[in-house]
């Protein structure tokens, strides 16, 4: 018996051009934000793992017609956060490298300037979820860096800006950032939980 | 695939030698290439219709003209390849009749011949397809003859 041996893909979604001014819920201007936290900002409450699948199949469906469909129409969303824009997809091995592609040909998602960016690619789910962690860590930790410079400004209520970009936006999110040390500390093991959860589902 | 003259080709490159060649006494104005990985594909094609038209017929839109030629071939890719198949570029080199010969970079000939065989639409009531008639990685391949002439 030969096993289907399969690769799963890390990717994030990065947005150029910020989030939306109707998907925030702070209708006042963001002035702080800094450009990291643009770049990485949540993605559209409408894109969940059936709406980014169908939007990966008709991007392999242009780029590569009714072949690529055959090869690589049989991928599967694994998990997707739509708080860090991160996801995971599994595609047989022989096909991913179609399937990356037709991820970097994607250009917006639901009229929004977007790029997904592959982060690594792996052989177990675990070691891609792993690598998810390491990931929204890093972007935490330089988010914090970046918030550095305009502490002058600092205001009490901004910290929470911070944890509303990568909680789901539960956080009510004000104007920009500074973080205080132990309110981030909490929201990582928040994000490690919630990964883990979402990942088990296999 | 060997040939004893030197071709004027660019592709063609010399041979390396083997330790086997090299214990075979060789004549000293004699010279060898080998023709590794050809940059083109040759392919005779023909568009078939159905129901087919009478043997003399001619009519504005029989025998296929190129840009028809063209926008067939495009939508057979597009719809096998997508747009990575229309991305294949078809050098035209001569229409006879309902036949064409083209000219495509070698590597995409598999896909190539894949998406246009198992293409047909409808157009102007018949069924039209394409059928392959050669493929070759030499253009005397499909014109024909033993290619004897050239070397004269």
């Amino acid at each position: 018996m030969v096993r289907v041996k399969q690769r799963y893909l890390l990717f994030t979604i990065l947005y150029p051009s910020g989030p939306q001014a109707t998907s925030t819920s702070a209708t006042t201007a963001p002035s702080k934000v800094t450009q990291s936290m643009t770049f990485h900002s949540p993605s559209p409450p409408n894109l969940n793992r059936t709406s980014l699948a169908s939007i990966i199949r008709s991007s392999i469906s242009h780029n590569f017609g009714d072949w690529g469909i055959g090869q690589c129409g049989g991928f599967a969303v694994k998990y997707f956060s739509p708080a860090t824009s991160t996801g995971i997809l599994r595609i047989t091995r022989d096909n991913y490298r179609t399937l990356w592609a037709a991820l970097t040909y994607i250009r917006e998602l639901f009229g929004q300037p977007a790029v997904i960016k592959v982060i690594r690619i792996s052989g177990t789910i675990r070691k891609a979820e792993l690598e998810a962690v390491k990931v929204a860590e890093e972007a935490i930790r330089r988010v914090k860096r970046e918030t550095k410079g305009l502490k002058s400004t600092g205001n009490l209520k901004d910290k929470k800006d911070v944890a509303g970009m990568f909680s789901g936006g539960k956080v009510a999110a004000q104007t920009a950032t500074v973080a205080d040390e132990d309110e981030e500390d909490d929201m990582v093991v928040d994000i490690v939980d919630s990964e883990n959860d979402d990942g088990d589902e296999e | 695939m060997e040939i004893d003259n030197p071709a004027p080709a660019a592709e063609v490159v010399p041979a390396i030698k083997t330790t086997k060649e090299k214990s075979q006494p060789r004549k000293h104005n004699e010279q060898r290439f080998t023709v590794r990985k050809p940059e083109w594909q040759y392919l005779h094609l023909r568009m078939i219709f159905d129901p087919p038209h009478p043997p003399a017929y001619t009519s504005p839109s029989y025998p296929p003209d190129l840009i028809t030629w063209k926008t067939h071939l495009s939508s057979a890719l597009n719809q096998f390849l997508g747009l990575s198949g229309t991305a294949i570029p078809i050098d035209f080199l001569h229409l006879q009749g309902p036949e064409v010969y083209i000219r495509i970079p070698r590597e995409d000939a598999t896909r190539f011949t894949a998406a246009i065989s198992g293409w047909g639409c409808e157009f102007e009531g018949r069924s039209v397809g394409f059928r392959v008639l050669g493929s070759t990685e030499f253009l005397m391949g499909i014109v024909g003859g033993d290619g004897r002439d050239v070397f004269v």
